[in-house]
Parts: C-alpha cells; sequence; structure tokens
C-alpha cells in the first residue's frame, strides 16, 4: 500500500483537491496567502451563529466521556485533561462550521504513570473521541512495544516500523514502554530509524495518525531529553497517579460487578486486608493487579463451588455470583508465602506478572 | 465448472448498498471511514481502484465480499491472473 506522500494530504474523492498538511513557514509566502485570501474574520460577521448543541449533540462525544466516567474509577485529574482536549476539539470545530478554518491540532501525546493505572484504557477511549470529533478518519488503537517496531538486523527496521504505521493511519499509534525504542548508549542501535521514522510521521501526518507514548514518568522523561524534537512534537503530557486503596478497592468492585459477580461484606473486609499487605510487595501494579487477584478468587470460588456440588450441595445463583471471605483469604499473601523473586532492577521494579497473587 | 475470476450476483439477489465512508468538511480530516470497510484499507484512491464508488458524500460498494477479497490480496501483494 502507498502511503501519503509528505507535502501533500490524502485524496478526499473526485473534484476534492488534498489538503496541505505542510504549510509554508516562509514570511514572505505566508503574506502572499494571505493577500490572496478573503480575511475569514472580516467576511464573517460577528454575530453568525453557532448551533453548539446541534453540534455537539452529533459528535456524541458525551457518550464516550460518560462512558470514560462509568469505568475509570478516579483520575479525575486525567478524565478532566481529556475533557479539556474534546472540548478544544470541539470548539475547533465549530469554528470550522463557520469557516473559520485552522491548521490542524498537535493531538500527539504522552501518558505516563506506573503499571495498571489505566492508560491504555484511556487511549482507547482517546480513539473514539478523536472519532467522534472528526480528528481522525477510523479511530481505531494500535498498541506496540518496541519489539512490533525494531528489527534486529540491517534493513529490518524501517519497514517493520512502516507496516506499523501503515496499521495505524487514521487512528492512534500506542507506543508502550517508548523509552524502550532507543537505547541511546548503544549507537549501533536500530531503533534510531524507528524514532526518525516516528519524528517525520508525527510532523507531517498529523491529521492522519495520533501517536501516545506511555511508560513510567522517570523514563519517559529521560527519553525526551535524548531525543531532541520529540517532546515538542507532544502537545500533551498527562500523568497518571496511582490508585489509593480506597480507590483500588472500588475498582474491584466494579470489576466484580462487570463480571456478574458480587463480594460478600465478609469478602470486601477481607479484600481491604488483602490489598494492605499486598500494597506493601513488590510488583504492585494497581488496577492490573486488582484484576489478577480477583481472577484468582473467583477459582477459588470455583473450586469451593465444585466441592460442594460433588457432595450433593444445591446451588442457587447467590451462590454462583458471590465471593465469600475465604476466597480472597486462601491467597498467599495471606501466608505471607507470596512469591518473591529477586528484586528487580530498572522499569520491572513495580511491575510484572502477579500470577501468584 | 468452477467460475473463476469476478464474483457475480445472481439476478435474483438485490446487491447491499454498503457505505464505506462519508466526506465531511465540517471535520478536519474531511472524510471518514463508517467502519464496514476492510481492515487495514485506508487510502480512498485504493478503495476507489478496489471499485469502491462516490454517490454524493458517500464512498460506497455494492459488492463487499468481493471488494475485501481483492484488497486481500493487495496486501499480501499478490496480483490476481486475469488470463
Amino acid at each position: 500500500m502507498a502511503q501519503t506522500q509528505a507535502g501533500s494530504g490524502p485524496s478526499l474523492g473526485p473534484g476534492v483537491p488534498p489538503r496541505d498538511t505542510q504549510e509554508p513557514y516562509g514570511r514572505g509566502k505566508v503574506d502572499e496567502r494571505f493577500a490572496e485570501l478573503e480575511d475569514p474574520l472580516r467576511e464573517i460577521p460577528d454575530d453568525a451563529v453557532v448551533d453548539a448543541a446541534a453540534i455537539f449533540r452529533e459528535s456524541r462525544v458525551d457518550e464516550v466521556l460518560d462512558e470514560m466516567d462509568r469505568d475509570l474509577i478516579a483520575l479525575q485529574q486525567v478524565k478532566e485533561r481529556i475533557r479539556e482536549i474534546a472540548a478544544l476539539l470541539l470548539v475547533d470545530r465549530l469554528r470550522r462550521s463557520i469557516g473559520l478554518e485552522a491548521s490542524a491540532p498537535t493531538l500527539h501525546m504522552s501518558f505516563t504513570g506506573n503499571p495498571g493505572t489505566g492508560k491504555t484504557t484511556v487511549a482507547a477511549k482517546m480513539g473514539k473521541i478523536l472519532y467522534k470529533l472528526g480528528y481522525v478518519r477510523k479511530g481505531h488503537v494500535v498498541s506496540v512495544t518496541r519489539d512490533d517496531l525494531v528489527g534486529q538486523y540491517v534493513g529490518h527496521t524501517a519497514p517493520k516500523t512502516r507496516e506499523v504505521l501503515k496499521k495505524a493511519m487514521g487512528g492512534v499509534l500506542f507506543i508502550d514502554e517508548a523509552y524502550h525504542i532507543y537505547r541511546v548508549d548503544n549507537e549501533r542501535d536500530y531503533g534510531q530509524e524507528t524514532v526518525e521514522l516516528l519524528l517525520q510521521v508525527m510532523e507531517n501526518e498529523r491529521e492522519n495518525i495520533v501517536v501516545i507514548m506511555a511508560g513510567y514518568k522517570k523514563q519517559m522523561d529521560r527519553f525526551f531529553a535524548d531525543v531532541p524534537g520529540l517532546s515538542s512534537r507532544i502537545a500533551h503530557h498527562i500523568d497518571f497517579p496511582d490508585y489509593s486503596p480506597n480507590e483500588l478497592m472500588d475498582i474491584a468492585r466494579l470489576m466484580a460487578e462487570q463480571q456478574r459477580y458480587r463480594l460478600s461484606d465478609e469478602a470486601e473486609k477481607a479484600f481491604g486486608d488483602y490489598l494492605q499487605l499486598r500494597l506493601g510487595q513488590p510488583r504492585f501494579a494497581n488496577g492490573r493487579s486488582i484484576r489478577n487477584a480477583l481472577d484468582r478468587a473467583r477459582m477459588r470460588q470455583a473450586i469451593r463451588l465444585y466441592a460442594g456440588g460433588r457432595d450433593g450441595d444445591r446451588l442457587t445463583k447467590k451462590d454462583l455470583v458471590t465471593i465469600e471471605a475465604d476466597d480472597v483469604l486462601k491467597s498467599r499473601v495471606f501466608e505471607g508465602g507470596f512469591y518473591r523473586e529477586p528484586e528487580p532492577v530498572g522499569d520491572d521494579a513495580r511491575a510484572g506478572p502477579a500470577a501468584h497473587e | 465448472m468452477l467460475a473463476l475470476g469476478r464474483p457475480r450476483m445472481s439476478d435474483s439477489v438485490p446487491a447491499e448498498r454498503v457505505v464505506l465512508g462519508r466526506r465531511d468538511d465540517t471535520t478536519m480530516v474531511g472524510f471518514q471511514w463508517t467502519g464496514a470497510e476492510p481492515e487495514g484499507l485506508y487510502e480512498l484512491y485504493e478503495a476507489e481502484s478496489l471499485g469502491a464508488v462516490w454517490e454524493g458524500d458517500e464512498l460506497v460498494t455494492y459488492n463487499l465480499g468481493h471488494l475485501a477479497h481483492r484488497f486481500g490480496h493487495d496486501i499480501d501483494g499478490y496480483m490476481e491472473d486475469v488470463d
């Protein structure tokens, strides 16, 4: 598939000229262009009415924002930032509806925070928001890591990166642990080629792709410092904080509810105790650890019900949906037997699989 | 005998009109895909070369299966033998 050439936007069909994605920046050229154009600020009367309600309704962006509020516990600052971005884009669309055109805003973002704080989930919502507001053509999210972008031998990296970019065209390219792409201490690292291609696309294909780079804040800051020109191409830097114990409890309730389960009162108390212990142990990954813990509790509930059923117990719906305290308390976390690996270093200090929860 | 080449629809089967995308000048990108298009199809000229047509502001196909089939061959770098 041929890629859109830099400097000319994609075709919009017969009779519609391609949009310029690269504006000439020379002062003389800009003046020349403005002299030829009618000034929309003069031509459009100040009292021209914008049907804001209709455009807002048609975009149905509030559906995604409400969904985000429902599906994501806490993260008030993150939600606020997403709402601000949505508002900016909506106003841009209102301006466009009365002829006040502006160039495509830079929408590339960086999401920083520990594992399980909701970065991937918010990226998926962002794809939907950008689609509903008309800033991308498809709104899908392609999630990748270094292995998907960087090759292992000479000449392997560029086609690999281009293939990923092609898949992400019209949507969001979400690069998890983006700082792994480029190893500054290794001059022969092929990741540099990927970075160069990304920088080029982030600048020249702003109407075709939104890049979201994600990872731990400290490593991302170092990555931006190591790659000149990257941070300035990212308009929105959003930090995802860790969840508090109460928020984690809310997440557990929500996740259980979404899977048609219920924690009994005793199970809730046990889960609270579980959280206190688990938070002090290594490799805690916020929402992801909660999901793992619930999965393990479900498994123990299944074993309990299976044993009861085999002994002739009659099972009711209540039995099938209720997670009891025992299902939580049998976790190895309470036995002090939580699986401990040698203390991880660097990136994996807090992350990683929590299979033994 | 097997019929090869472009699939044909029986006269008795009405062709289904599928909207692949819409032009909308109020959006920043000017055109948006509806999600009915085959996965990976992005460029409009490519959709047109695969048989999609413009009807007003809508890019449509009356044979999505055939369009998807041809696109599948194109992305695999395989050209159909037209002999």
